[in-house]
Parts: structure tokens; C-alpha cells; sequence
């Protein structure tokens, strides 16, 4: 018998959880709460193959990876495994079209795929990572599927920010926290992706606890986000008041997470002196060549990026919400005297 | 793998499995077709993990294998070959043809990442003529519902087997289509499937040129249905879900009936729904002294008025239907006579044909519209 696999780092707990279930006692939806970054989609999409895999086993964790099963999810066949990312519309089209005929999964995709029975004769697994709901119509057209599933079917949720699901869909998941995960673990993760020690271990220092915050960090290419959210920032500091590049829907938290790290490590550096140990390794010249922080400044400043923050998930422009933090760090008139 | 083959034979299957790959799938194997060398036969397999189509045609094998090849690619150029053999030569990668004094090779993907049937425990059985089966699908299906917002049971066609009978049943929840008959080799009991319509017409499509179709469940859920003849399968997924009871729509019983010619009253409905057409295609069909009136009107295209000869049989009757859905019943309804049942205006009202086709019954109810 081949050994069974189930890698994830830093995932104890959901895997002592899922440990203590048997394949009769699996629940028929959960949802994987956790920050960016942390291994819910990973554990969904291994979690999901440990169901489907061929392999006798005695727990419900555990997958050979050479069963036919596992050959397909490795391709991306199985018939019994849908996976899909991100916001999900209606997809109201042409109803001669067959399933899947537009290239982005829709909300009817998935209804007729729950729809059907099983290719195999055993679970029919459905990942929705990072789950949101385009429109009301969209989250209304699942969930008679949250509430009464068909029989063998397992609905696994990843989200960031469960608040925004529906609360009538929500009440319908068993929740599985995951947390942040320990530096030697998003080391340990960037080393099995073959990225260098020294790339690993500053990966582990600046994710901060999120394999997705720390690749991004160790994208060095020219529109990385993160150098572009850096030059703003040394810029806005030194009072000038440059274009806000980096500022997107999409990246505009991850800027303020970095913007967030560049000022606690200004703090340290002028409070603790300029030996202190900082976070971002990457921006380590330009920060000790900045002036000195007063403690009231800082904090004050950290208020504000964290309101920032909380705007940044509401509807409000990015671009209004860059201009507000620029504000807080500009420096005053007779500091830039 | 390696074998030799006829353009024609070929050509054919991976022309018909090729129309059930989808041409917009996101998984780049799913656009392929699998040919599989094997004994004295070729397989060629195509699927949308919904539909699975497998043909298979003789070719003198060389060496067993398999290999997948695009499948609109693939067809396009078997289509436009000239009819002698042809020589086909799969590693994962690469396939590489040769047939006369032209050599192409095309870019593979690996097989054994390509989805395998389902190697499921058989179930029910049954077979039937190929001629009814298609015909079967044909009175039947186009009842279904075209819109995935309702679901996909409705989508789909029920096949009711019970001991040697057969129905196929289609509604969308506006009108009902039902079709029966008895098998010479039917089951021990009763089974419902709800299978999705696509694949019907897939099947009536390929199979029904054969002399008999074999149709058996597959799994222990009876989660697939296969439907084979010949060297020809199709592999499909049900439905699930609980099929409505269509028999509560069926009154049971009527008050009085119309015998009329189906030819002259699709003529005249595809002329007063020209009429009708911005008001839900209404048109009222008013019976009284052994004739039909059919009338439309609409303030933008103005009054249609017909009359037909028609055999009538108790009291008269003025009701409305949508003349779209009218006509599609008629026009399914194999009888230069039919006869139309109601029970009153507001009632489901039944059409089926007056001289059924020898040894299936067919019968419509269509739900009339408030005048």
C-alpha cells in the first residue's frame, strides 16, 4: 500500500477537526475562515482529494496521489470535483449552451452541476475559495443547495471576510478557523516552492503569516505592488506628494498591510534606536534614513491606516482612500522645514 | 500506438464525438478527443463530464495505445481528406498522420489524464427499437424547459419504466409531452430517470440509425444511464432531483372534444400568432356548431380571424393558448387528425393523434391562457 499524503502547513488545528471525522459524519458545507494567505484553499482542494482518492485508509485525511482519482484532480478532470475563485455572477445566457460554455464559472454552472448525480458514485465535491456573491440573485440561486443539499454532496467556502456572505447562507456552514501562520512555516512553504533560503527566510520575515502576502513580497519584477506601494511611500514621507501608482481594488489592502509595516518598523526604529530588528528587510536602507517618528505621530498614524483598512473593504474609491493616508503621512509644514 | 485505417471511418467518429466536446471548456484535455487502439478496433471518446459519446470502427492495429488529439482541429482535417487509408502514430505528446503524400503531425496531451468511463456496477436494462427510441425522444424532449433559472430537473426528460412499459415524459411546467410504449424486453419493476434533454437528442442523433438500442443504469445510485447500439455508446449523467408529478395536470376526465385536421389548424395558428405575436402569442379558439374559429388581435398589427371544419363533440367552447406552444404540440403529433380534449376554459386542455403510430400512445396537455 502506497503512503497516504496531507501537507499543509501550519494547519494543526482544522486537521486534528477533520481528523476526527469519518465519511458518514462529514458535514455537508463548511466554510474556511482565515486571513489571506494562511492554506484554506490548499486544505480544501487536499481535503477534497482525500475524499475522492481511491485509497483504502482508515482516516478521513490522506490521499496516494497515484489512484486514478487522483491522476484526474491532477489533471483537473475529476468529474466529481468543481472548483472555482472569486466573485460569482448569475450567468444568465443562452440556455442552448452547454454547461460551461463561457469562461468563467457562474453561479448556474454550479446549480447544474449540483443538479447532476455523481460520474464516479461517491462525493461530488464543490470548492467556491475566497466566495463571493456578484449579486443577491447569485447567492439566491445556491442557496436551496445550502439548505437541503442533494445526498453525497460536500460544499467547501473559503472566505477572508465571512461577513460578507449572506447570513441565511452562512448559518448553513460549520465554520473552521484557520490563523495567521508562524514565520517558519511560510518559510517552510516558500522552500518546498523552490524559492532560495535566503529568499524563504525573508519571505517568512515580510508575509506575516501569509504565503500570499509573502510572494508577493518576493515578486521583485517591475510593477511588483509592493516596491511600487514602497517608493510612494518613502516619497509621501519626505513631503512629496507623488501619483499613487500602486492604488487598485485589487491591491489596495495588500498596500495598506505594507504601508502598515513600513510604519511600525519606522516606529521602532526611532524609538529602539537604529540597531532594532525591523520587518521589511527589502526597505531596510531607505527607513533608517528617515527621520525620527515621535511616539504620539505614530500611533496616530496607525489609527488612521487601520480606518483606512476598514474603508478599503467597503465600496469606497481606492483612490480617495490612498489620498487620506497620504495625509497622515505627510509631514508637517515645519518638519519638512 | 500505431494503426491503419479508413479516412471515411474515421472520419465520421471523430466527427460525431467532436460535437460533444465544448469548444469554451477551461480544461485544455476536455477539447480533446481520446482515441484508443485496441485488438482490431479503434475507440474514439469524447466528453463534457456530462455526455460521454464513444464510437468505435475497425482499423488494423499495429501496436495498442492511446492518444488524444483536439478534437475541432482533428475532425476539420479528417473532413477534408480524400476517401483511402490513413496512418495514425500516438506517443503522449504527438500524433502524427500519414495518408497518401501528406504528413501532419498534431500536439498532444497526455492520455491517462483523460476522464475514464465510470467503471460502475450495471443495473436495470432494457432495449428497444432504434426507430422508436428516436421517435420516442423526438415527441418528447422539445417539452422540456430551455431555462436553466428552473432548474435542471425540468431540463431534463423523465424515462418511467415500469415491467415492459416505457414513458418519456417532458414538461416546463406550461406544457406536458408524453410518450409511451411497451418493450419487448422490458425490467422487473419500476425505475424513473431524469436525464438531461442534450443528451437525448445526442443519442437519437447517433444511435438512431441502428437496428436496436440497449439502454442500461450504471452504479449503485443508478447515478448514469448508458445508452449503446452497435459500436456506438453514450455515457450520460442524471439528473437529480424528484421529478413532478406530471399525472396532477392530466384531467381525468373531459367534457367535450374536437377532431380536426393538424395540418389546417398549424396553418392557420402560424398566421394568426403573425397577429397575435405582441400579446404572449394569444390566440382564442372558439368551437361551436362543428367549427373552429380561431382569432388574434393586437392594437399595433390588428384582427385575425380563420375558420376550420372541425368534428365536434359536446358543448361549446371558446378558449385561448399560446399559439407558439400550440403549433410545437401539432407539429410533434404524428396523425393528419387530431383530437383536442377539454373540460372547460380554464382547464388543462389534451392533444394526441387521432390514429396513434402503431404501438406507442403520445398525448400533450397544454395549459390555456386567462382571455
Amino acid at each position: 500500500m502506497s503512503e497516504l499524503r496531507f501537507e499543509v502547513a501550519g494547519c494543526e488545528g482544522p486537521m486534528q477537526f477533520f481528523s476526527g471525522l469519518s465519511k458518514a459524519t462529514i458535514a455537508h458545507a463548511y466554510l474556511f475562515v482565515g486571513p489571506q494567505g494562511v492554506g484554506k484553499k490548499t486544505f480544501a482542494r487536499q481535503l477534497a482529494q482525500s475524499l475522492l482518492c481511491e485509497a483504502h485508509k482508515d482516516s478521513l485525511l490522506g490521499y496516494d496521489g497515484i489512484c486514478s482519482a487522483c491522476k484526474q484532480i491532477g489533471a483537473g478532470t475529476h468529474p466529481d470535483l468543481m472548483e472555482s475563485s472569486g466573485a460569482l455572477k448569475i450567468g444568465e445566457r443562452d440556455s442552448s449552451l452547454a454547461f460551461g460554455e463561457t469562461e468563467e464559472m457562474t453561479a448556474r454552472d454550479l446549480v447544474r452541476q449540483l443538479s447532476l448525480q455523481s460520474y464516479a458514485g461517491g462525493f461530488r465535491i464543490f470548492i467556491l475559495g475566497d466566495v463571493d456573491f456578484a449579486t443577491h440573485h447569485a447567492a439566491n440561486a445556491l442557496l436551496k443547495f445550502f439548505e437541503d443539499p442533494p445526498a453525497s454532496v460536500i460544499l467547501l467556502l473559503t472566505s477572508a471576510t465571512p461577513g460578507r456572505l449572506l447570513p441565511t447562507i452562512r448559518s448553513r456552514l460549520v465554520e473552521v478557523q484557520f490563523s495567521s501562520l508562524s514565520s517558519a512555516d511560510v518559510q517552510a512553504v516558500l522552500t518546498t516552492q523552490g524559492y532560495s533560503p535566503a529568499d524563504a527566510k525573508l519571505g517568512g520575515v515580510l508575509g506575516q503569516g501569509s504565503v500570499t502576502r509573502a510572494l508577493a513580497a518576493l515578486d521583485s519584477g517591475e510593477d511588483n505592488p509592493r516596491t511600487e506601494t514602497m517608493r510612494w511611500f518613502f516619497e509621501v514621507v519626505n513631503g512629496e506628494v507623488p501619483q499613487a501608482n500602486w492604488v487598485t481594488r485589487e491591491t489596495l489592502d495588500e498596500g495598506l498591510e505594507t504601508i502598515k509595516t513600513l510604519v511600525r518598523d519606522w516606529t521602532v526604529l526611532s524609538i529602539a534606536g537604529r540597531d532594532a530588528p525591523i520587518l521589511a528587510l527589502d526597505a531596510e536602507k531607505n527607513l533608517r534614513n528617515l527621520r525620527a517618528l515621535r511616539a504620539e505621530d505614530a500611533t496616530r498614524i496607525l489609527m488612521r491606516i487601520t480606518d483606512a483598512q476598514k474603508l478599503a473593504r467597503t465600496n469606497v474609491s481606492p483612490t480617495l482612500v490612498a489620498e487620506m493616508v497620504r495625509m497622515h503621512l505627510s509631514p508637517a509644514p515645519s518638519a519638512k522645514s | 500506438m500505431k494503426f491503419t485505417c479508413n479516412t471515411k471511418d474515421i472520419g465520421a467518429a471523430v466527427g460525431a464525438a467532436s460535437k460533444v466536446v465544448n469548444a469554451h471548456t477551461t480544461v485544455p484535455i476536455l477539447s480533446n478527443v481520446l482515441l484508443t487502439a485496441d485488438g482490431e478496433k479503434i475507440s474514439v471518446r469524447a466528453t463534457d463530464l456530462e455526455v460521454t459519446l464513444e464510437h468505435a470502427f475497425p482499423a488494423e492495429v499495429a501496436e495498442s495505445g492511446s492518444v488524444t488529439v483536439p478534437a475541432k482541429l482533428f475532425s476539420g482535417y479528417l473532413s477534408n481528406l480524400p476517401p483511402g487509408l490513413l496512418e495514425l502514430t500516438g506517443t503522449p505528446t504527438r500524433a502524427s498522420v500519414k495518408c497518401e503524400r501528406s504528413n501532419y503531425d498534431f500536439h498532444a496531451l497526455p492520455a491517462d489524464e483523460y476522464p475514464p468511463l465510470p467503471a460502475a456496477q450495471k443495473g436495470q436494462r432494457f432495449s428497444i427499437s432504434a426507430k422508436r427510441f428516436r421517435d420516442g425522444v423526438n415527441a418528447s424532449i422539445f417539452a422540456a424547459s430551455g431555462e436553466e433559472a428552473r432548474g435542471a430537473v425540468l431540463m431534463g426528460t423523465l424515462l418511467e419504466l415500469e415491467n415492459d412499459s416505457l414513458t418519456m415524459a417532458a414538461t416546463d411546467g406550461y406544457r406536458l409531452a408524453k410518450w409511451q410504449t411497451t418493450l419487448e424486453q422490458g425490467i422487473s419493476g419500476t425505475e424513473k430517470y431524469i436525464v438531461p434533454s442534450r443528451a437525448l437528442a445526442e443519442a437519437a442523433r447517433n444511435l438512431g440509425s441502428a437496428d436496436r438500442i440497449e439502454v442500461c443504469a450504471l452504479g449503485a445510485q443508478s447515478n448514469q444511464l448508458s445508452i449503446s447500439a452497435q459500436d456506438t455508446s453514450i455515457v450520460v449523467r442524471l439528473v437529480d432531483g424528484q421529478y413532478p408529478n406530471y399525472g396532477q395536470v392530466i384531467p381525468p376526465k373531459f367534457d367535450r372534444n374536437v377532431n380536426v385536421s393538424t395540418a389546417q389548424l398549424i396553418s392557420a395558428l402560424k398566421r394568426a400568432e403573425l397577429v397575435a405575436g405582441d400579446r404572449a402569442s394569444m390566440v382564442k379558439l372558439a368551437v361551436s356548431n362543428q367549427t373552429m374559429i380561431v382569432t388574434a388581435n393586437s392594437d399595433v398589427a390588428g384582427n385575425a380571424y380563420e375558420e376550420l371544419e372541425v368534428e365536434q363533440q359536446g358543448e361549446d367552447l371558446t378558449i385561448a393558448f399560446n399559439a407558439r406552444y400550440l403549433v410545437e404540440i401539432l407539429n410533434h403529433i404524428d396523425s393528419a387528425q387530431t383530437l383536442m380534449e377539454f373540460l372547460g376554459p380554464l382547464s388543462p386542455a389534451v392533444m394526441r393523434p387521432l390514429e396513434p403510430a402503431e404501438g406507442a400512445n403520445q398525448m400533450y396537455v397544454l395549459m390555456p391562457l386567462r382571455q
